[in-house]
């Protein structure tokens, strides 16, 4: 085969892969959003006193964790539909988009709720014992004092995990998403192929810049959000 | 006169480890008790048992009149009998994420539900009256230790509690910097507010105390007025104790 590696014609690529981005913005913020509640969720019974909660919510973590997130988007995408017919739920109707950001929620969820915890943990116990020897009810400590020295403490990690998610959102073609990922792909098969060398590195160079611009977002927030305060931790 | 404080029969345990053996104490209104004792003669914990940070075992508490069963109580209970309390800690503890300013106001705004024009304007009264007019609006960690602590009390003393808890108040602070913090927390000592102070500074508890009271193995040893105490212990540990903390070369020599 001959060399026909074109590497000028890559800039051309990208807004075309970038029509969908859109769809890629659409599945990371709603997996964002779902995937924080829920990983609130597991964190609120994983430090809690009640023992099962607690077992479930570390059982949840450590199998998350441990599964990669294209496996669960197979089982969940061709096993979860099977396994609802048998009882009776036809869930033939429902779009990609949806397994996909249920996927993702549920994987990101648990790096969510780890980080959660740990910044949870890093807050110095004086603070809610400050909190508690001016009056304060539980809920009301928790959420003045405690939340927002951990929210400062998570804003580093809170970053990796959103471009973790951002990154992994280009699973979504495997189903036949047509995300940054899916429209790469449908470009490159237009084509049979003669083309995929520049438009994956378009579709790199996209991903590239994005994740850039979310770290910068991060660094900025933290910047601000603990500007002149010591980071509390014990 | 009536109690302000009363301590009954306070046993606590952390695990198998017995710290509190039947703790009682009664402290009139307006009395300024010190309490003394060497390291780990379980002070902060007896201190901690008043507000329930610590909930004792067994035993009851009672503050101006309201009373909690150690062994019994609701949530509620122990707030509102936490909100006729205030506490100074040895670290300051101060709120990182608030300003001096909104440390003082936080108590008032949240707890005590006065109008956040108000409660500022009260804050910034008591904490020009610590001395800290000029640093309102800085971060705690901006701060020196001696400050931290000032804005400490300051955060106690504008609930207008009933009783404030001193644990060590000083413990934490460089020594040229413990002066600035005795003085303030004298000047509140003589607004006849009641106050329960664990410090090791004898010439301050000399000073300010109306009553002093030794401690060790999780039991009053001897208690009494400054002059009695300091000057003429009973007990042959307060006289070990007082002897090792004003002459520590003499002590280690022996
Ligand atoms: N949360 C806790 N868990 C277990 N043991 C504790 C706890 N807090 C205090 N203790 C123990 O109680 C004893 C008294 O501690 P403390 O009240 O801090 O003494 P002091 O303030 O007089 O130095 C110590 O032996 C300490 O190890
Ligand atoms: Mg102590």
């Amino acid at each position: 085969m001959e060399n026909t590696f074109k590497p000028e014609t890559i800039p051309g690529y990208i807004p075309n892969v970038l029509r969908a981005f859109p769809v890629t913005m659409e599945i990371l913020l709603i997996s964002l959003l779902i995937s924080l509640a829920l990983g609130a969720l597991v964190t609120a019974a994983g430090i809690g006193k009640r023992k099962w909660p607690k077992a479930i919510a570390n059982g949840y973590i450590a199998f998350m964790r441990g599964i990669p997130t294209l496996v669960l988007i197979f089982l969940i995408y061709l096993g979860l539909p099977q396994l609802a017919q048998s009882v009776g739920v036809d869930l033939t109707g429902v779009s990609k988009t949806v397994f996909i950001v249920a996927c993702l929620s549920l994987s990101s969820s648990a790096n969510m709720a780890e980080m959660m915890r740990a910044s949870y943990l890093a807050v110095d116990k004086g603070q809610r014992e400050a909190a508690y020897s001016v009056g304060m009810k539980e809920f009301t400590a928790f959420r003045r004092i405690i939340f927002p020295q951990a929210f400062g403490i998570a804003i580093p990690a809170l970053g990796n995990n959103v471009i973790m998610l951002f990154k992994d959102t280009s699973l979504a073609f495997a189903i036949g998403v047509i995300d940054l990922m899916g429209k790469a792909r449908a470009i490159s098969s237009a084509s049979y192929g003669a083309n995929r060398l520049e438009v994956y590195i378009a579709t790199g160079i996209i991903f590239w810049a994005a994740c850039i611009i979310l770290e910068y977002c991060s660094k900025f927030t933290e910047k601000i959000y603990t500007k002149g305060r010591k980071k509390a931790t014990s | 006169m009536a109690n302000m404080v009363e301590l009954n029969n306070i046993h606590k345990s952390f695990g198998k480890n017995h710290i509190l053996k039947g703790v009682n104490l009664n402290i009139e209104k307006g009395d300024v008790v010190v309490i003394l004792g060497p390291s780990g003669s379980d002070k902060t914990t007896l201190l901690r048992t008043v507000n329930f940070l610590d909930s004792a075992d067994d035993g009851s508490v009672t503050v101006n009149g309201f009373s909690l069963d150690c062994k019994k109580h609701s949530k509620t209970q122990v707030i509102e009998l936490r909100r006729k309390t205030a506490m100074v800690f040895q670290n300051y503890n101060l709120f990182q994420n608030k300003t001096i300013l909104e440390n003082v106001m936080e108590g008032l705004v949240t707890v005590k539900k006065i109008a956040k024009a108000d409660a500022e304007k009260m804050s910034r009264d008591i904490l020009a009256k610590v001395g800290l007019s000029e640093r309102c609006d800085f971060y705690p960690s901006q701060l020196s230790g001696g400050q931290q602590q000032r804005a400490g009390i300051a955060r106690a003393l504008i609930l207008d509690p009933d009783v404030i808890l001193f644990d060590e108040p000083t413990s934490a602070l460089d020594p040229e910097l413990v002066g600035e913090v005795l003085n303030t927390i004298k000047t509140v000592a003589q607004t006849g507010i009641t106050m329960i102070v664990v410090t090791h500074e004898i010439s301050f508890a000399r000073e300010v105390a109306s009553r002093i009271i030794f401690m060790e193995g999780g039991s009053i040893v001897e208690e009494g007025k400054p002059s009695e105490i300091l000057v003429n212990p009973k007990e042959p540990r307060t006289q070990r104790f007082l002897k090792r903390i004003t002459d520590p070369q003499a002590a280690g020599e022996e």
